[in-house]
C-alpha cells in the first residue's frame, strides 16, 4: 500500500501538506510536511510529491546508520531520529524526491502513512491522493515524482 | 497567542530600519486581524488628509487568525494604505498562498513606512528580513519579477507579492499580485508600493501555528467540510469559480453591455462554460482550499502565442467583453493576461476604457484627441494597445491611467455625467438597477464603489419566509425589491467585516453562508481561546464597519458622497431587458440603513451613542 497521486486532479492547494503537519506536529504549518506539492506556476503544472514506500528501498539501503527501517503492518519507511546522523544519504539516493528535509533539525521526513490511515489523503476532496497499492490501482498511475 | 503568527513586523523604508514587536492584544481581540487591524492602525498613526502617495503613508498588509489553518479558503490578506486612487480608505485583498506563508513566517502584520532611495525588494525568511536591491527588477512585470526573486533567493516556495510596470509609471489603479494572476487590485495599492520605490514583498516561513483546541477545531472544520461539499452550489463553482455569473447574470439583464447601455450581446461567446470546453485544463484552488474554483486555461490561438493562465474571475472577463462590446474571446484572454502582467486592476480598466467607447460613440471624444484611435465598441485592435497605453502612461492612454474620476474631469463636456465610479472608484460589472441591495452596498461602500464589502446574496434567495424570519421584511428575498435592504447590506457588510478579518474567502463565508454568528464564534474559540458569543463576534464586524467610516468622515466624506451614477438612478433598465423598467430607489434605502446603523440620516455619520456602544469613544 502507498499514497497514489493523480496529478491531473490535484487543484495545487497544499490541504495535504497542512494535513501532514496537524497529524504529526499538532499545528498548521507546511515546512514540515512529508509530502510537498511541487508547481511551475507560469506553466500550469502541479505535481504532488511523496514516498512510494518502494519494495527495495534506496534510501534505507543508503543509510549509514541504520536509522531507517520498515513498518511491517503498512510498509513505511520509519525514522529513527536517535539512530540518524544527519548526512542526508537517504535524500540522495530517492530518486523521486520523496525524502523532504526538516527545516531546522534537517532530519529527513518521510511520509510513515500515519500508521495506515494518510491524513494527507483524506483531507484531499480532488481525488488526486488516493490510498492503495500500484498494481490493483486501474486509473494506471502510481505515485507522482 | 493562539491562532496567529505573534509579531508585527515594521520596516521604514527612509532609513532602512526593520522593527519586531509582539502583536498588542487589545486590538485583536477588538478587531481580529486582516482588513480590521489594519484600518485600526491606519486611523491611528495616518494624520488626516495624507497624501496617497506620500512617503508617510504606511502600506500595511495584515492576514487574520485563521489564515494558513485548514478552514477552506483560509488564504487571504489585506493590504491596506490611503488611496493614491480615491483620496479615502485604500484596502485591497487576494488569496493564493502569500497569506498562509506570512502567517508561518510568524508575522500578523507588515507595515512598511517611508521610501526607498534606490528600487529595493523586501526579503523575508523567518526571522531573516532584509531589504533587497531591486535595481534590475525595475521595469519587469509581474511574471518576470516573481521568478527572478525566487530564483534570487533560491527557493521556488517564496511566495512573492510583486507590482508591475503600470504602478511604476503611476496608474493610480494599480494592484499588489500574488502567484502571478493573483490581485490585491482595487484601491491602488500597488500605485502605493511602487511610491516608495518598494518592487515586491517575498516570503517564507517555516514555522507553523497553534491553535488552542486542536481537536475541536478540526471537528468544527470537518462539518463544515460537508456543509460546502452538499451546498447546492457546490459543483458549478467547482467546475466555473466566478465565470458562471456571465450567464447567470445575462439571465437577469445584469450584464455590463456597453458600458450598461444593455442591447444585444452574445453571453454564451464568452461564458464560463465556453472557456471551460475550450481552454481549461486543470482546476486549481487557494490554500487548503475544498473549492477548486480556479482554472488553468491554455489559449490555442495563432494571434496570441503561448497564452496561458490562471483565471480569469468574472470581474475581468465581463470587463473585457460585455462592458466594452467585445465577444472576440481570446482576444478578451489576451487583455487579461496583459492587465495581470502590467499589474492593474482590471474592473477600473476596463471601465476607463468604455467610458472613453462611450465618449466616443456620443462625439465627445474626436479621433484626433484619441491619438488616431478608432475606439469603436468591440474594436480589438484599440482594446489590445489601450492596455498597453494605459499601463505605459503613453499616448491616450495616460489620460485613463488616472483613474475615471480625474479623467471625466479632465476631459469634462459632460462626460462626468456616465462616469461609472462612486468616491472614485470604479463600479464593479453587475447592472446595480437589476440587484437592489448591491446597489447600496455599492453607494456606501467603505472603499467606494465595491461589491465585495457586502455581497448580500440574499436578494437572490426568493425565500419571502426566510426574508421574514431574518430582516422581518419579505421583500428582501427579491433582488428587484428595495425595501428591507438597508437592514440586508447592514448585516452582509458585517459578515463581509469578519471575512476579511479573520482571512477567509466571501465565497464560502458570504455568498454561501457556511457559518453563521454563533458557529463562527465557536470556531474562533477553538482557534484562539477566547471566551467569545456570536453576538460578540458581530459586534466586531461593525466596529470595524465604523471605524471605516469614520477614517473617511475625515475627508469629509458623508451622507453626500454615499451615491450612484446617475445612469443607475435616472435611467430605467430598456425594455427587453429581463428586468425592463427598473431603477435604484437609492434615497430610501439609504435612510433605512442609517437607521439601522445607528448612524444620522441627514450626515450619514455614526452618532455618538453608537460609538459609545461599539466602544470606539469613551
Amino acid at each position: 500500500m502507498q499514497i497514489l497521486v493523480q496529478d491531473a486532479l490535484c487543484s495545487g492547494c497544499r490541504a495535504c501538506e497542512v494535513a501532514c503537519v496537524a497529524w504529526h506536529d499538532g499545528r498548521f504549518g507546511t515546512a514540515t510536511a512529508r509530502i510537498r506539492v511541487r508547481k511551475i506556476e507560469h506553466l500550469g503544472v502541479v505535481r504532488p510529491v511523496v514516498c512510494h514506500a518502494c519494495a527495495e528501498a534506496p534510501c534505507v539501503a543508503a543509510c549509514p546508520s541504520s536509522a531507517l527501517s520498515r513498518d511491517e503492518a503498512t510498509s513505511a519507511v520509519l525514522l529513527s531520529a536517535d539512530d540518524c546522523i544527519v548526512c542526508s544519504a537517504c535524500a540522495d539516493a530517492c530518486t523521486l524526491g520523496g525524502v523532504l528535509v526538516h527545516p531546522s533539525s534537517s532530519h529527513p521526513l518521510i511520509c510513515d502513512l500515519c500508521h495506515g490511515e494518510p491524513a494527507c489523503v483524506a483531507r484531499c476532496v480532488t481525488g488526486a491522493l488516493r490510498y492503495g497499492s500500484p498494481e490493483a490501482d486501474d486509473q494506471g498511475r502510481s505515485a507522482g515524482a | 497567542m493562539h491562532s496567529y503568527g505573534g509579531r508585527v513586523l515594521r520596516v521604514n523604508l527612509t532609513g532602512g530600519t526593520i522593527h519586531r514587536a509582539p502583536i498588542e492584544a487589545s486590538p485583536i481581540r477588538a478587531y481580529l486581524g486582516g482588513r480590521g487591524l489594519n484600518v485600526r492602525r491606519l486611523y491611528d498613526e495616518v494624520p488626516p488628509h495624507t497624501d496617497g502617495l506620500a512617503p508617510e503613508n504606511p502600506l500595511i498588509f495584515g492576514a487574520g487568525p485563521l489564515v494558513g489553518t485548514t478552514f477552506p479558503g483560509g488564504a487571504r490578506f489585506n493590504i491596506t494604505a490611503v488611496s493614491p486612487q480615491t483620496g479615502i480608505l485604500g484596502d485591497s485583498n487576494a488569496g493564493g498562498f502569500f497569506g498562509p506563508e506570512m502567517k508561518f513566517a510568524g508575522y500578523d502584520q507588515i507595515v512598511i513606512e517611508g521610501r526607498a532611495e534606490r528600487p529595493v525588494y523586501l526579503a523575508i525568511r523567518d526571522d531573516r528580513v532584509e531589504l533587497r536591491s531591486a535595481e534590475d527588477l525595475w521595469g519587469q512585470d509581474v511574471w518576470q519579477t516573481t521568478a527572478a526573486i525566487q530564483s534570487e533567493l533560491g527557493d521556488p516556495d517564496v511566495q512573492v507579492a510583486a507590482i508591475g510596470e503600470g504602478a511604476e509609471r503611476g496608474v493610480r489603479f494599480a494592484g499588489v499580485f500574488v502567484n502571478l494572476n493573483r490581485a490585491a487590485a482595487r484601491t491602488g495599492m500597488g500605485t502605493v508600493m511602487a511610491s516608495k520605490r518598494l518592487k515586491a514583498v517575498a516570503v517564507r516561513g517555516t514555522g507553523s501555528i497553534a491553535v488552542a483546541d486542536m481537536a475541536r477545531f478540526a471537528g468544527i472544520i470537518a462539518r463544515l467540510d460537508g456543509r460546502i461539499a452538499r451546498h447546492p452550489d457546490y459543483e458549478v463553482r467547482a467546475h466555473l469559480g466566478t465565470t458562471r455569473l456571465v450567464k447567470a447574470l445575462d439571465g437577469i439583464g445584469a450584464l455590463p453591455t456597453r458600458h450598461f447601455q444593455g442591447g444585444p450581446f452574445n453571453a454564451d461567446a464568452v461564458s464560463g462554460e465556453t472557456i471551460e470546453q475550450r481552454y481549461k485544463t486543470r482546476s486549481q484552488a487557494c490554500f487548503a482550499c475544498t473549492i477548486p474554483c480556479s482554472r488553468f486555461l491554455v489559449v490555442d490561438d495563432p494571434r496570441f502565442p503561448g497564452l496561458r493562465f490562471e483565471g480569469p474571475e468574472y470581474e475581468p472577463l465581463a470587463g473585457f467583453t460585455a462592458r466594452v462590446g467585445n465577444t472576440d474571446l481570446p482576444l478578451a484572454l489576451a487583455c487579461i493576461d496583459l492587465t495581470n502582467r502590467y499589474g492593474l486592476d482590471a474592473i477600473a480598466l476596463s471601465e476607463v476604457i468604455a467610458w472613453a467607447m462611450e465618449c466616443y460613440e456620443r462625439g465627445l471624444l474626436s479621433r484626433e484627441e484619441t491619438g488616431g484611435l478608432d475606439l469603436s465598441w468591440g474594436n480589438g485592435d484599440t482594446l489590445l494597445t489601450l492596455v498597453h497605453q494605459v499601463a505605459r502612461r503613453e499616448g491616450f492612454g495616460d489620460v485613463l491611467a488616472d483613474g475615471e474620476r480625474r479623467a471625466a474631469e479632465r476631459l469634462g463636456r459632460g462626460s462626468e455625467a456616465f462616469a461609472l465610479h462612486s468616491k472614485g472608484l470604479e463600479i464593479f460589472q453587475a447592472d446595480v438597477r437589476t440587484i437592489k441591495a448591491y446597489a447600496l452596498g455599492n453607494a456606501v461602500a467603505s472603499r467606494g464603489a465595491d461589491h465585495l464589502r457586502a455581497e448580500p446574496w440574499f436578494e437572490f434567495s426568493n425565500d419571502p419566509d426566510e426574508g421574514v424570519r431574518r430582516y422581518g421584511v419579505p421583500d428582501t428575498a427579491f433582488r428587484l425589491a428595495h425595501k428591507g435592504k438597508g437592514l440586508v447590506v447592514k448585516h452582509f457588510e458585517e459578515m463581509a467585516a469578519i471575512s476579511d478579518a479573520t482571512g477567509v474567502c466571501k465565497n464560502t463565508y458570504n455568498n454561501m453562508e457556511v457559518l453563521d454568528w454563533a458557529a463562527t464564534a465557536e470556531l474562533l474559540q477553538a482557534a484562539t481561546g477566547w471566551d467569545l458569543t456570536g453576538e460578540e463576534v458581530r459586534r466586531i464586524g461593525e466596529r470595524i464597519v465604523n471605524l471605516e467610516r469614520l477614517f473617511n468622515a475625515r475627508s469629509g466624506i458623508g451622507r453626500k458622497d454615499d451615491t450612484l451614477p446617475a445612469r443607475f438612478i435616472d435611467e430605467p433598465l430598456p425594455d427587453g431587458n429581463p428586468s425592463a423598467g427598473a431603477v435604484v430607489e437609492l434615497e430610501p434605502m439609504l435612510d433605512e440603513y442609517y437607521r439601522a446603523r445607528g448612524w444620522d440620516i441627514e450626515t450619514g455619520l455614526p452618532t455618538p451613542e453608537t460609538l459609545r456602544r461599539l466602544d470606539l469613544r469613551q
